[in-house]
């Protein structure tokens, strides 16, 4: 029998695979790599050594924004989720109608409207916001990167709604359910594993954030990425890159676990 | 089983009345009327795309009829939501929730009706029982075999004793052997526990086995309804005769017309009785059916009603079919039971008589 076409049988296929994968990862191994670096310099190695991860530890303003960062995020992710949640129920378990493709698409708007123009747009629209009100404290940024969220926790939501079998619905209600308890007791608890990996994804979206956040701050609520931004035009010592490898951990931490939720649990039978 | 269940009597009757159903232009049920009895097994045969499951969904809840009343015990339930009628459903392919466990889906339908744990208990423990599944309450579903998943969905649906069980092609997915011990437990639950049963299929032989009453359906509408009996050897008209087992037609003319019986006059000139559906009355040209196990061959041809020549011979193990060319050029089969080994004697291409036995021919409606 003769064997069907499968790229991985083409010349080449491996050498240009492993070129990718090096041209891609080889700038983060050498960021990690020079956090350990003992001397000042970003690109010559002088010895192992800890001692920025011990100087960013003690810094002041990088605590300060850390602290910043993950409060935005989680506060932020959490409200995203919601609202994608609400969401994904009301664009998947509703009978097609018209219209529900243009609501499906604003939902997802956000991922296609170039970041800053998001950004300028509630950069103008907070500063009046903030002459009325006088109030300039963290709400914004939390609200502004709730809103760009929400389509980054939509879509794992929405994916595991729509691959849920929909006769366990009708057989709760079968079974004396009404609406409430439905949800409840057989839909939440098979979309769970779809919430958390939404909140995941929309806390390290969040987290990870340059753009938006640079406009939209006031002065002094830098956060970890920005507070870089600003370092970088200054002096760059491996400080920075100890810092980013902490946050490389991080990230690599939520994406496993996002990976091991969003799997597909009908796999998991027999 | 529980003692009040027990001797009370159970209710579950439905009527349904003028049901029409539209999806957009297309009519799933036009003009269904049916009375199911109370603590009968009740099933609707029928073509995929009949509206058989239409039907049975609208008993359900899970869609409204366009038009008509359904009635059950004599109160209407057509506008009710699905967990608003004391009616479960057995589901085509299972419906269980695969994140709880065994007992858990079982006491699903009474912890929603908020009864106290202690009953839920008992309820579960008995059903489990019941299904034959004692050791296997704490197993995640998905953990079970196609068979055993049958019977939790079996169980969790008369846990909360519902009047009416609907069960939705629940066999379809099982294998032949599993299949048929099913057929007769289903039949010893819906003697046991007095709930009146409502079942669907396209399998005739499984409606045949299990019903107290047929109802034939095709094209959105009723056919038929009758005992397995009456639907197989007094079929009421051709699609009856056709979608159930293997039938010959004769189209014969009506001689006399009694009060229950007709004579009738074969291509050959024989005539023989045949009885006709209730309130028709029978005239000129009609078709009549006649089963292929209700005739004989025989060597002589002098006198029996019919005769031909033998042009093909099917063997098959319990069975025997003889296709005799009849003098008009149609086929009759003959069904013989093989109840010798060996072969059946008879060879193609000879001349046999047809014997038919007393009342078996059962005249058409047009």
């Amino acid at each position: 029998m003769a064997k069907r076409f499968s790229i991985r049988r083409q010349p080449g296929f491996a050498t240009i695979a492993m070129f990718s994968f090096f041209v891609l990862y080889l700038p983060i191994a050498t960021l990690v790599v020079y956090a350990f670096n003992s001397g000042t310099s970003i690109a010559t190695w002088e010895g192992f050594s800890l001692r920025w991860f011990q100087s960013a530890w003690q810094n002041q303003q990088v605590i300060e924004a850390s602290i910043r960062s993950l409060q935005i995020a989680s506060i932020a992710a959490v409200i995203a989720t919601v609202c994608a949640t609400l969401a994904a129920l009301a664009t998947t378990r509703t009978a097609p109608y018209r219209g529900l493709t243009f609501k499906y698409s604003m939902v997802n708007m956000p991922l296609l409207v170039p970041e800053i123009v998001t950004a300028v747009a509630l950069l103008i629209l907070f500063s009046r916001i903030k002459v009325w009100t006088g109030y300039s404290g963290l709400g914004y940024l939390i609200l502004a990167h709730s809103a760009f969220c929400v389509p980054f926790a939509y879509l794992p939501i929405r994916a595991r709604l729509e691959s849920m079998d929909l006769s366990l619905e009708r057989a709760a209600a079968d079974l004396y359910a009404n609406a409430f308890q439905t949800f409840r007791y057989v839909t939440l608890p098979l979309l769970w594993p779809g919430i958390l990996a939404g909140l995941m994804l929309a806390f390290v979206i969040s987290l990870d954030d340059v753009v938006i956040t640079e406009f939209v701050k006031s002065g002094g609520q830098d956060t970890l990425p920005t507070y870089m931004l600003g370092q970088l035009r200054r002096v760059v010592t491996p400080e920075m890159n100890a810092i980013s490898t902490v946050f490389l951990m991080l990230s690599l931490a939520i994406v496993t676990v996002f990976f091991f939720l969003s799997r597909n649990p009908q796999k998991d039978d027999k | 089983m529980d003692q009040s269940s027990a001797t009370a009597s159970h209710g579950g009757a439905i009527g349904m009345h003028g049901i029409k159903k539209w999806f957009g232009n297309f009519q799933a049920v036009n003009d269904v009327s049916l009375e199911i009895r109370s603590n009968e097994f009740f099933t609707l045969l029928g073509p995929s795309g009949c509206g058989k499951t239409t039907l049975l969904r609208m008993i359900a809840g899970f869609e409204m009829p366009s038009e008509g009343s359904i009635r059950l015990d004599g109160a209407e339930i057509a506008h009710l939501l699905p967990n608003q009628r004391p009616v479960n459903t057995v589901f085509q392919n299972y419906a269980l929730f695969p994140h709880l466990t065994v007992s858990d889906n079982i006491g699903f339908g009474l912890k929603m009706l908020g009864k106290p744990k202690a009953e839920i208990d008992a309820v579960v423990a008995e059903m489990l029982k019941l299904v034959h599944l004692e050791a296997r309450g704490n197993n995640l579903v998905t953990q079970l075999s196609g068979g055993q998943q049958q019977r939790v969905a079996l169980a969790r649906a008369l846990a909360p004793r519902p009047k009416v069980l609907l069960l939705d092609e629940p066999l379809s997915a099982l294998d032949l052997k599993l299949r048929k011990s099913m057929q007769i437990e289903l039949k010893r639950l819906q003697a046991e526990t007095g709930i009146t049963f409502v079942f669907v299929t396209h399998d005739q032989e499984e409606a045949l086995t299990m019903s107290d009453r047929i109802a034939v359906m095709s094209q959105g509408q009723v056919r038929q309804v009758g005992a397995p009996w009456e639907i197989y050897d007094r079929p009421a008209e051709r699609f009856v005769a056709d979608f159930i087992g293997e039938t010959n037609f004769l189209d014969v003319d009506v001689v006399d017309v009694g009060a229950d019986r007709a004579r009738v006059r074969l291509p050959s000139g024989a005539e023989i009785p045949a009885t006709f559906p209730a309130g028709t009355q029978p005239s000129g040209k009609v078709t009549i059916v006649i089963r292929p196990e209700h005739a004989r061959a025989t060597a002589s041809t002098a006198v029996t009603p019919l005769s031909g020549t033998i042009h093909d011979i099917v063997y098959l193990g319990t069975d025997t079919h003889l296709h005799v060319r009849l003098a008009d050029g149609s086929s009759f089969m003959i069904r013989l039971q093989n109840a010798r080994s060996g072969p059946c004697g008879y060879s193609v291409g000879e001349e046999v008589g047809i014997e038919i036995s007393d009342d078996v021919a059962q005249i058409l409606r047009d």
